[in-house]
């Protein structure tokens, strides 16, 4: 947001003139806040930090379309290889997806092909983010019919939002139209009359869509590490955290033991920050530090730590400059 | 990671944050136009809702307001803010 803001300070007139076809549309759902006022870190329930393998799917449909379920299985492949989780199906408390046609009950977007209807969100005191518990799926069966393509674009794009991705159409007012520059699900969709025939880019996934969605669980190392010694007894070391999921650091502290010749760990925990109230175009700069009790030896004192997340493990070790703490050598 | 599944604990309306009704749940949908949208019509809004009574809003505008006679001394501090 900072940055768009400032790009129309620089640019002027010419940012308003292209906004309203570019309809400010960004990759990532989570880079505005939404009319309640939080931005949606739309991680999708169960992986996020539960550890369970799957995201369970509903169907309310008499017999599932095809289309929907060759969306799901390419969904399924594209984050399977990222974080880990199958898609299974079956209804009950832990469904994540719920696809309904409009018959089965009061679509919430009539007069629409469609829509994704976040009906349980769920929050991480850590990060202080929001992710999907459950979401259903509606198509508007009842104002349109679908192809077997129609249904799979549909499928496809309603997924990338639970996944986090933003639209890619373009949205110069009234209308919305296909975006010649992108190839994505997250373009709008093509139509005969009002039958959904798929997307403006067909109704497969594009490896920018894949890469997209991967990014927000994929781990980062720690960035510009650098550590100060802020007293004869202390350590404060800073870094840039540009990992968006349920992720944090595990910081090990160690000091130089001499005489085993060999760093020594003596300390270690769990860092992390939340981000839910900044802006995850730019990078949490986080900070730890150490002060040095009398009883601790005088010698060389280290910080490293890997990313960790639940659902990637323990990745991307990385260490701070050691600092001689117990007076000047 | 300390996760902790809770009830939705506040919406900021118009820059002003205000505690959601007692059992209310907040969602949001993403909608997708077709030629039967209306034009101009909103692509993405929230609702809050409890029991009988829905609130559908966008950043600008109140689509809905529909609250029970039972729920309107709860949802007043939410009125209050759509209308500053």
């Amino acid at each position: 947001m900072i940055r768009w803001l400032v790009a129309g300070i620089i640019f002027g007139s010419l940012v308003f003139l292209a906004s309203p076809v570019q309809a400010n549309h960004y990759v990532y759902l989570a880079s505005e806040a939404n009319a309640a006022g939080f931005s949606q870190y739309t991680w999708v329930n169960n992986r996020w930090a539960m550890g369970a393998q799957s995201h369970n799917w509903c169907s309310g449909f008499t017999s599932t379309p095809q289309g929907i379920l060759n969306a799901l299985a390419e969904w399924e492949n594209a984050v399977q290889s990222s974080f880990g989780p199958e898609f299974v199906a079956g209804c009950g408390p832990s469904q994540t997806f719920l696809f309904l046609p409009a018959s089965a009950g009061s679509i919430p977007c009539p007069g629409y092909v469609g829509c994704l209807d976040v009906s349980n969100w769920g929050y991480d005191s850590g990060r202080q983010a929001y992710y999907i518990v459950t979401a259903n799926i509606w198509f508007n069966t009842t104002q349109y019919s679908f192809t077997d393509a129609g249904y799979r674009y549909t499928t496809g794009h309603e997924l990338g939002h639970a996944y986090g991705l933003h639209e890619r159409y373009l949205h110069p007012p009234p209308s919305i139209r296909c975006n010649p520059d992108e190839n994505s699900i997250m373009d709008t969709a093509t139509f005969s009359g009002t039958t959904v025939t798929g997307g403006c880019d067909g109704y497969n996934l594009y490896p920018d869509d894949k890469t997209r969605a991967t990014l927000l669980y994929d781990l980062s190392p720690a960035q510009n590490v650098a550590t100060y010694k802020t007293g004869t007894n202390s350590m404060s070391q800073f870094w840039d955290d540009v990992n968006w999921a349920e992720s944090g650091y595990q910081l090990y502290f160690y000091y130089w033991s001499p005489s085993a010749y060999s760093w020594v760990q003596f300390f270690s925990g769990l860092h992390y920050a939340g981000v839910g109230p900044g802006d995850p175009d730019l990078p949490v700069r986080l900070s730890s530090g150490y002060s040095k009790p009398l009883y601790m030896p005088s010698t060389d004192y280290i910080i490293c730590g890997y990313t960790h997340s639940t659902a990637r493990g323990y990745l991307h070790w990385v260490c701070g400059q050691s600092k001689f703490l117990g007076g000047e050598v | 990671m300390p996760i902790e599944q809770i009830p939705f604990p506040y919406v900021r309306i118009r820059g002003k944050v205000i505690a959601m009704p007692d059992g209310a749940r907040l969602g949001t949908v993403f909608a997708e136009a077709g030629p039967l949208t209306p034009p101009n019509a909103p692509t993405q809004w929230n609702y809050i809702t409890r029991g009988k009574s829905i609130v559908t809003f966008t950043s600008s505008n109140v689509l809905e307001w529909s609250v029970a006679p039972e729920d309107e001394a709860d949802f007043r501090p939410l009125k209050a803010a759509f209308e500053q």
